[in-house]
């Protein structure tokens, strides 16, 4: 059990401000609700049923999709894009997909290499995109919760107010869907734009996300 | 090592369980 909790702190640290940030939202998110279904004379609910809610449900996938895109939009950028003396960045010499030998692929594997990497053909295929493909998985199942919860809410608000509900379909081309959307999208663009230039100029003792505080501001990468 | 493996499952198992369930609640809620 130490063992397990010591190799795995940093998950489990993030994972647990996840859990806690989850439950603090539901437990916010309820008192609102409930204020506002006082001030129109409806019923209040509990914390339980506030979490099998569409409301909790939007407020949850509509943030996810947003980073599974932004990491998704990392790994396949940093691939082919260069950013000079960003730690984020690969050097100019290695941009692309890399030398077989490199990627430690195929007769190169080495000692412990993982089996699918020495497999070859699709499978290997499969494996040196798994990351890609799980992230970007994940942002398809994220987006469709995401537009489905949002969709649910949209028509409750106009049934609430008489007016006509809309399809599926026709909800995810609407300006309302994709306010919430594109608005979660920018700032996680931002963010990753942030990272790549600050990470030049700016320093972090120990960090992994930074390079060594006496690092030249031209050294790119993380290797030195 | 087994259990960084269990930890990768663990969390691969979270986010697909909570995605699931807000997708499956949207579904059938108010």
């Amino acid at each position: 059990m130490r063992r397990f909790l010591r190799d795995n702190s940093l998950t489990l640290f993030f994972g647990l401000l996840c859990v806690l940030a989850i439950l603090g939202d539901a437990a916010a998110g309820v008192r609102v609700f409930n204020a506002e279904a006082q001030q129109h004379g409806e019923e209040t609910i509990s914390f339980w049923r506030y979490l099998v809610s569409a409301r909790f449900g939007e407020a949850m996938a509509e943030n996810w999709q947003s980073e599974f895109l932004q990491f998704s939009f990392f790994i396949m950028a940093t691939v082919w894009l260069y950013q000079r003396g960003s730690v984020d960045s690969k050097t100019k010499e290695d941009l692309g997909v890399e030398s077989d030998q490199k990627e430690l692929i195929g007769e190169h594997a080495k000692q412990g290499s993982p089996r699918w990497a020495k497999a070859g053909g699709l499978t290997t295929w499969l494996y040196s995109h798994s990351l890609m493909i799980v992230m970007t998985s994940f942002f398809a199942a994220s987006w469709l919760v995401h537009s489905l919860t949002q969709w649910k809410m949209f028509n409750d608000e106009q049934l609430a107010h008489d007016e006509a509900t809309v399809s599926w379909s026709r909800f995810v081309t609407m300006p309302d869907f994709w306010e919430t959307t594109l608005q979660n999208w920018q700032s996680e663009f931002m963010a990753l734009a942030t990272m790549v230039i600050f990470s030049v100029y700016l320093r972090e003792r120990g960090s992994h996300e930074s390079k060594p505080v006496g690092e030249p501001h031209s050294s790119t990468g993380r290797s030195h | 090592v087994r259990h960084v493996f269990v930890m990768f499952v663990l969390w691969f198992v979270f986010l697909s369980a909570c995605l699931a369930w807000w997708g499956l609640n949207a579904l059938s809620d108010f």
